[in-house]
């Protein structure tokens, strides 16, 4: 095997120290030279944050009693690519490879994607809207704060009705549970 | 300096609504095209043709204009709470060539609240922004009308035949040209939302 890299150790390292110390892609961790650089500088999620993700689809993939080499021969990935990304040494999966595991481990695509941090939990993403529905109503109906806008579209996105709340909390003061 | 803060100290935009009113009580409400001709003699040093003029003139009159990144369905918004008027525009670069159409439609909202104070509202909600848009476009061209009845006199003095012809076509040909980006900034919003209707992909997704 040849030299190792430790991403953790790198990932503290300054530019020229990466650029001399790095090596190219190792067979232990799959990080390239660009990746480290990436996320010494903040460009990409630390392989660290896909702990959890990894843990996920390892559990996904224990529950249907599948090998890694059996997922591999029904085309998502490479079993070594799947084993890095189980153990968490890998950034998150492409969409597309995402859609063929939900097909193989029987789980919905949605619940993938919001494990992978591609969407925001649907109950997250929900009660916000909700709460912007209802604080726009309240907006709307007080009489104290006129307002108006030039628009687009007949019907109001919800971040324009965001921006209307956060306008009115700020120009009179008040906030809106 | 007492001048000036006395001056401060008026609503100047109400005073020009009491005005309006007092000068065209019949019929009741007016046009805009009435509203439009007012808004322009009274204030007569601004050019409302270019953002630089209307900002000034929002200074003056105690609207404060902030140019930011807005939600992209949004091409302007204005509040009106506690007496504090207030636009936000939409600093996009789409929507950089309609914005003094874009403040003078807000201006036209704002106008109206201070009608609606003094007991005196010209449109229900339902219609403001169709008139809105017609009042912006009629005090582009009112305000374009001076510019270019100046420049025309102005012309004429020239004393070659021939330079005082090009003279009169190019003034001829600008103010046929605001006169048409008037008009087309009005519908421009419209424009663009049945275009990305067509386009799903360029429409804002929420």
């Amino acid at each position: 095997m040849g030299r190792t890299c430790s991403p953790m150790g790198s990932f503290n390292a300054t530019f020229p120290q990466l650029i001399k110390s790095s090596c190219s892609i190792c067979a232990f961790c799959g990080l390239s030279t660009a990746r480290l650089i990436m996320l010494r500088y903040g460009l990409c999620a630390r392989v660290s944050d896909m702990d959890g993700f990894g843990a996920y689809v390892r559990r996904l993939r224990q529950s249907c009693g599948l090998t890694l080499k059996e997922v591999e021969k029904q085309g998502v990935a490479s079993n070594a690519y799947l084993s890095q990304l189980e153990r968490g040494l890998r950034k998150r999966p492409h969409p597309d490879i995402l859609k063929k595991m939900a097909v193989v481990y029987g789980e919905p695509l949605k619940n993938l994607m919001i494990e992978a941090g591609y969407l925001p939990p649907e109950t997250e993403r929900e009660r916000t809207r909700e709460e912007t529905e209802r604080a726009f109503e309240k907006v709307q109906k007080d009489a104290g704060f006129p307002h108006g806008a030039r628009r687009r579209r007949l019907q109001l996105s919800l971040e324009a009705k965001r921006y209307f709340v956060e306008l009115y909390e700020k120009t009179t003061g008040r906030s809106i549970n | 300096m007492v001048e000036e803060s006395r001056n401060l100290n008026t609503d100047v935009i109400l005073s020009f609504c009491q005005n309006f009113i007092l000068r065209h009580p019949n019929p009741w409400p007016p046009d805009e095209q009435a509203l439009a001709n007012e808004f322009v003699s009274y204030f007569a040093s601004f050019n409302f043709l270019v953002i630089s003029d209307l900002e000034k003139y929002c200074t003056a009159t105690g609207i404060e204009l902030t140019k930011k990144s807005l939600p992209s369905d949004l091409l302007a918004a204005n509040c009106y709470p506690n007496g504090k008027r207030k636009i936000d525009l939409n600093d996009h670069s789409e929507y950089l060539f309609i914005q003094p159409h874009t403040v003078l439609h807000e201006i036209r909202e704002l106008l109206e609240y201070s009608f609606r104070d003094l007991g005196y509202p010209i449109t229900d909600l339902s219609e403001i922004e169709s008139r809105a848009d017609q009042f912006a476009s009629l005090v582009m061209v009112c305000g374009g009308e001076k510019i270019w009845t100046k420049l025309f006199k102005d012309a004429l003095e020239i004393e070659s035949g021939l330079w005082k012809f090009a003279a009169v076509v190019l003034i001829g040909f600008c103010a046929v040209s605001v006169t048409a980006h008037a008009y087309l900034s009005a519908t421009y919003p419209y424009r663009q939302d049945r275009q990305s209707e067509n386009h799903p992909n360029q429409r804002y997704l929420t």
